[in-house]
């Protein structure tokens, strides 16, 4: 192009200055044109006559732009940009078609191979320029290499896995190790299926603003997207502790704030998931394990959040989880092998199963009695230190603490704390939220619904059931009948949940109520009992819990001890605690809940007893729990023996869980009053230490007797040891009496349940629960945690057909 | 002078640095129906009215381009040659404007 010169347009001073254009177009009027327009704009322009020549320039230097002629000799400019894009060099280079070509759908063609931009000619060239120049100031990068997120402005995935391994490699240099967190919102696919992509960016927006508020709190935070809808935080220089603090007030954030899609307010879910980055560094990718070469510390621990977050969406409980190595999809298990070795370390690990708990008992009564004693001797024997009368002292007082606790109990229960009174309304929307495994309660499931639907309440009310069950069943069929019968019931199945906790956290998310009450499968509430829940969350309670009465007591002389001893429960301990302490429990079923703050609390389906656990994290924030005898609820106990162990077992294990985990935090809490810390200190520690102290009398007394020769020589007629034995045997008596004055009606009419309680209970049930809780406490500790969901036997009508189904096992009472 | 006017003026300016480069195809055109507009050739008269088509416009000679256009049609429609006879005459009328 020798010989045309452009004169009459200065070079601006752009920010395309010193950029390079490729110019292709084997028309030289076009490309002297466009050369000189490019030119003035302060760019360096190359030019070539077709796409093949345009390749040997791109080889020898990748230019800023390229503006190219589609219709060319050779290599036309759709091969071009084809080229262009395949190559890793040149596939963010943008390209800009110039064509005479008018057919739209050459447009189409040309921006889907990869073009940025489609000018016709004749063009203006001003307006070309202008195009080209704000290819330069916004380049168009291909979206896995973008830096920013375009629709949020957050790092891109790729951008933040750079990031990410950047950290990992300076905490593997010696700095501290830090996080990469993965968070979505369970609910997106519902959202995105009502509200389309428009609402998913509005869910995108006012994540991010939560995302940022959480970055900007720790020093050198990042917030990112993560692909699939996904968000992630990295937290560089963080410690485990500080991240699961951190992560869990982002999920708080979230579920406070709530979200506004198309103008109406909608509770999300938040789903978190977490690495370490040490922990990224050294592991496998979760997807593709031959991968590990090519992939990059980055994208690995973005994978590895991912798949702590779909474990976290399983529970729904806005606890964030961290990714642990058995995350990762374990190898298919081979088949059993069938040989005679096989056979036989599977029957040795069969009865190594079934021995394990006999040895637990017994390893609690050495531990209980056996060691006290040889202590005691040991010291006397070896050191010269008689401990006998100072223990026995302490466990007379230890006994006496104990029964006067219960004295009081009992006592304030007579006067329990009284609802505000009925304001008369208006009374607002309320959901109810049935939990069930399907399979279990499919006979009486339609029953409870219909029980539930039929409650007298003056507002809305909405019944949500939310059930698993490995397979569909016909019931199924009648549940969605009566939904499209009757609009207030939603029966909502959760996949993958494999536990109540699951299934509550699933069924907030469309429980439409302004309180929840939470109920197992086999409950039917008194008809009233909306009413009278709103009364106490109306007048500024959080949660209020009811009170569960056995409703087959008279199934088998195991469900008739159970029933008083459900009186004894709610209508005594309870009430009479809620008094004594300043706080009640909720205890996982028949229990009211301002949604608001359940949203916020979740159960956690990690702990054994979510529901004491939900408690005792509202009552350490300083929320309200009552605890009310006459909000009833008719249930089903479990008719054997064995059904009671299992369940008393995981109720227990779950107490001892819960008071490992809280006792500290109450103290801590500067929202309990020293009553609370102290009735706390009463619930979750003393409640531990007790059914080890009431073996304490053994050992001592063996002790002294060892000591002063044989027992004919102890003086058992000290007042000291009537008086504490009188006291203490009264405990039983007068906790029976309670429960039969307190009792509802048709308990009460039952004068021999309460005498054959008074009998059982003294002479092996209260033991038998104490035994349940040692034992319990060994296998909490040797990691033992088999959730046995008991079948309970199912009562059989004169026709052999089954009237009541096998319930699972209810909450902590 | 805006940046918008420059440009203008600058697309003037080449185009008086061009115009003879322009000229040059139209005698090819010029040759080719002086030999009769047979097939050889014609390929390279659909090409050059194509190019025209694009290339006028862009410097402003919207008559010229539309011109060159309805000759690109012509020939690719196998108008009369009289037609084509008259679209290239209109051609250099456009190009000398």
């Amino acid at each position: 192009m020798g010989g045309v010169t452009a004169t009459a347009a200065e070079p601006v001073a752009a920010p395309t200055a010193g950029r390079t254009a490729l110019v292709v177009d084997d028309d030289e009027l076009i490309s002297h044109l466009v050369c000189a327009g490019l030119r003035a704009a302060g760019m360096t322009v190359v030019t070539a006559s077709d796409g093949r020549e345009a390749l040997l320039r791109l080889a020898e230097a990748v230019p800023d732009v390229v503006v190219s002629d589609v219709n060319m000799p050779g290599m036309d400019g759709f091969a071009l940009v084809s080229r262009l894009r395949a190559e890793p060099a040149t596939r963010a280079v943008p390209l800009v078609f110039l064509t005479s070509r008018a057919d739209p759908s050459d447009a189409l063609a040309a921006l889907r191979l990869g073009a940025d931009d489609y000018v016709r000619k004749p063009f203006d060239l001003p307006e070309l320029v202008a195009r080209v120049t704000a290819k330069l100031d916004r380049p168009p990068v291909p979206v896995e290499q973008l830096l920013r997120d375009p629709r949020t402005g957050l790092l891109s995935a790729s951008a933040l896995a750079e990031e990410c391994a950047r950290e990992a490699a300076r905490a593997a240099a010696g700095g501290r190790d830090g996080a990469l967190a993965v968070l979505e919102v369970a609910e997106l696919a519902a959202l995105r299926a009502r509200f389309g992509a428009r609402g998913e960016a509005e869910l995108a927006t006012q994540l991010t603003a939560a995302l940022e508020a959480a970055a900007a709190g720790v020093a050198g935070a990042r917030a990112g997207r993560a692909g699939g809808g996904r968000f992630a935080l990295l937290l560089p220089d963080t410690g485990a502790e500080e991240v699961q603090r951190l992560l869990l007030a982002l999920s708080e954030q979230v579920v406070r704030r709530r979200v506004t899609v198309s103008g109406e307010a909608l509770d999300v879910t938040p789903v978190v998931g977490w690495v370490s980055l040490s922990d990224a560094a050294g592991a496998e990718h979760p997807d593709d394990p031959d991968a590990d070469a090519r992939a990059g510390t980055g994208e690995r621990a973005l994978a590895l959040a991912g798949t702590a977050a779909d474990g976290a969406g399983l529970h729904l409980d806005l606890q964030p989880v961290r990714w642990t190595a058995d995350m990762v999809p374990a190898a298919p298990a081979a088949p059993a092998a069938g040989t005679g070795a096989a056979g036989a370390a599977a029957r040795w690990r069969r009865w190594r199963s079934r021995l394990r708990t006999p040895w637990q008992v017994a390893l609690t009564l050495l531990l209980g009695i056996v060691a006290p004693f040889c202590a005691y001797a040991g010291l006397w024997l070896f050191a010269g230190v008689d401990v006998g009368e100072a223990a026995y002292l302490l466990v007379v007082a230890a006994l006496v603490v104990t029964a006067a606790a219960i004295w009081a109990e009992g006592l304030l229960a007579l006067d329990p704390v009284r609802p505000p009174a009925d304001t008369g309304g208006p009374y607002p929307r309320a959901s109810a939220i049935i939990a069930a495994y399907l399979p279990n309660e499919a006979l009486t499931i339609v029953e409870t619904v219909e029980a539930f639907l039929a409650q007298d309440y003056p507002g809305e009310l909405q019944v949500v059931l939310a059930y698993n069950g490995p397979d569909r069943l016909p019931v199924e069929d009648a549940l969605e009948a009566i939904a499209a019968r009757d609009p207030r019931f939603v029966p909502l199945r959760v996949d993958g949940s494999t536990s109540k906790a699951q299934n509550v956290n699933a069924g907030l998310a469309v429980v439409t109520g302004e309180f929840v009450g939470v109920f197992d499968a086999d409950h039917h509430p008194d008809p009233s009992s909306f009413r009278r829940a709103w009364r106490w969350l109306g007048g500024g309670y959080d949660v209020v819990q009811g009170h569960c009465v056995v409703r087959n007591g008279d199934a088998s002389w195991v469900a008739r001890t159970t029933a008083v001893e459900f009186e004894s429960i709610y209508a005594v301990s309870h009430p009479g605690r809620a008094r004594l302490h300043g706080f009640g429990v909720f205890g996982g079923s028949n229990g009211y809940w301002r949604t608001d703050l359940l949203r916020l609390t979740r159960m956690h389906g990690f702990m054994l007893t979510e529901d004491i656990d939900s408690s005792l994290r509202v009552v350490e924030n300083g929320g309200r729990i009552a605890n009310d005898p006459a909000l009833l609820s008719r249930e089903l106990a479990p008719t054997t023996l064995r059904a009671t162990w299992n369940q008393r077992m995981r109720w227990a294990q779950g107490w001892f869980q819960v008071s490992r985990k809280h006792l500290r935090r109450a103290w801590a809490s500067p929202e309990l009053t020293l009553r609370q810390k102290l009735g706390m200190t009463f619930l979750l520690g003393w409640r531990e230490v007790y059914p080890w102290i009431s073996l304490q009398a053994y050992p001592v007394v063996a002790f002294l007797a060892w000591r002063a020769g044989g027992p004919q020589n102890l003086d058992w007629v000290v007042p000291t040891f009537l008086l504490t034995g009188l006291f203490t045997c009264s405990v039983g008596p007068g906790q029976t009496l309670f429960a039969r004055r307190l009792a509802v009606p048709e308990v009460r009419r039952q004068r021999g349940w309460f005498l054959r309680y008074l009998f059982v209970s003294s002479f092996f049930y209260t033991e038998f629960k104490n035994v349940i809780a040692r034992v319990a406490q060994i296998k909490e500790f040797t990691g033992e945690r088999e959730w046995k969901v008991t079948p309970r036997s199912v009562p059989v009508a004169a026709s052999g057909v089954p009237v009541l189904p096998a319930p699972r096992d209810g909450g902590a009472a | 002078m805006n940046e918008v006017d420059a440009m203008r003026a600058l697309t003037a300016d080449l185009w008086e640095q061009l115009r003879p480069l322009v000229r040059a195809r139209l005698s090819q055109l010029d040759e080719w129906v002086a030999r009769g507009q047979g097939l050889a050739g014609r390929a390279e008269a659909v090409r050059t009215a194509h190019n025209l088509s694009g290339s006028l416009g862009s410097y402003g000679r919207h008559d010229g381009s539309r011109v060159a256009r309805e000759l690109e049609r012509a020939l690719l429609e196998d108008a009369s040659p009289a037609l084509v006879v008259d679209l290239v005459a209109a051609l250099h009328r456009a190009v000398d404007a």
